[in-house]
């Protein structure tokens, strides 16, 4: 919808589109708890709970934030957004799950884990 | 117009096919999804490196986050009814959504004091562990972006009128814009509610 154009009855047909979505993200948010209570299996609870978000959240987007009838360049900037968005998540958690074995940290772990057995052992 | 005046903020800018202001305001939103990001990865790495990690509906309150949800949805609902109003010409109804969303972020700043107070006459502080470090330091941010919308809506509930009747398309873009930063506030939330509360 353009604003500068547009009609009331096009805009009454809007407001209807956001009662509809208000109505899906309630469902969803109540879908969000149910699912929560229901053991899938730690990773699947998470997962499906993720993806509900990105559900909601791209309703949100689309419809309230009107991205459905935005203009391009705000979808270049979206984009832009999330390559730099997903890098740091990438580069952070990366960091994390590719630290290499043999570092100090590990050495560290190990002396705590010596003294604390010899410790164990004189009592 | 002035020269010292900011260019499209009316009409939209030829070749970005946006008004100046839109364009600020999805800018800003970018560098908050950075912020935000930041700190759910930090959330992330908090979580995966610690021995024992709490389920959050164990120690937090997530019927009053439910509830918090909810008026979130409802003001984001209110907000864009404020916008449309305004494409109706309507302003005693713009006015109207406006004070509502306000009042539904008060009410969720309402709902949040009721759960903070909780943790601490229980002894929970941010300090208690990394959980609640991680969890005050989330919804405490997002809670201070409630209280900067809401400053912006009061204002523009005092003061909208002149602007209205001088200007109103501007005023109109100045909801709009608003508007996204309220959705984009709702957007966060629709992601700390199953993240802290629920998993």
């Amino acid at each position: 919808m353009d604003p500068q154009t547009a009609t009331i009855e096009e805009i009454n047909r809007h407001v209807k589109l956001y009662l509809g979505v208000f109505a899906a993200l309630l469902v969803l948010t109540a879908v969000t708890v149910g699912v929560a209570y229901i053991d899938l299996g730690h990773g699947a609870n998470i997962g499906l709970a993720l993806v509900i978000a990105t559900l909601k959240a791209s309703l949100v987007g689309f419809f309230f934030m009107h991205l459905k009838w935005e203009r391009r360049s705000v979808y270049g900037l979206i984009l832009l957004t999330f390559f730099f968005f997903a890098g740091m998540i990438g580069l952070i958690l990366g960091g994390y799950w590719d630290t290499p074995t043999g570092t100090v940290h590990d050495r560290v772990a190990i002396e705590i884990h010596t003294t604390h057995d010899d410790t164990g052992g004189s009592e | 117009m002035s020269t010292a005046e900011i260019q499209y903020i009316e009409t939209p800018r030829p070749d970005t096919g946006l008004t100046n202001g839109k364009i600020g305001i999805w800018l800003f939103l970018a560098s908050e999804v950075m912020l935000f990001g930041a700190l759910f990865s930090a959330y992330v790495l908090l979580r995966v490196g610690a021995e024992t990690w709490p389920a959050g509906r164990e120690v937090l309150n997530v019927w009053l986050a439910l509830l918090n949800t909810v008026v979130l949805i409802s003001s984001s609902v209110t907000m864009v009814f404020a916008w449309a109003a305004l494409l109706k010409n309507d302003f005693g109804g713009h006015k109207k959504y406006l004070a509502l969303t306000l009042l539904c972020g008060l009410i969720f700043l309402g709902i949040k004091a009721i759960e903070y107070s909780g943790k601490f006459s229980h002894d929970l502080f941010p300090s208690t562990n990394n959980f609640l470090a991680i969890y005050f330091v989330l919804t405490g941010l997002h809670g201070i972006h409630v209280v900067g919308g809401m400053i912006v809506m009061l204002y523009f509930l005092l003061f909208g009128r002149k602007n209205w009747e001088q200007r109103p398309t501007m005023y109109t873009n100045r909801i709009e814009n608003t508007g996204l930063y309220w959705h984009f506030v709702d957007l966060v939330w629709i992601f700390l509610f199953p993240v802290l509360y629920l998993l």
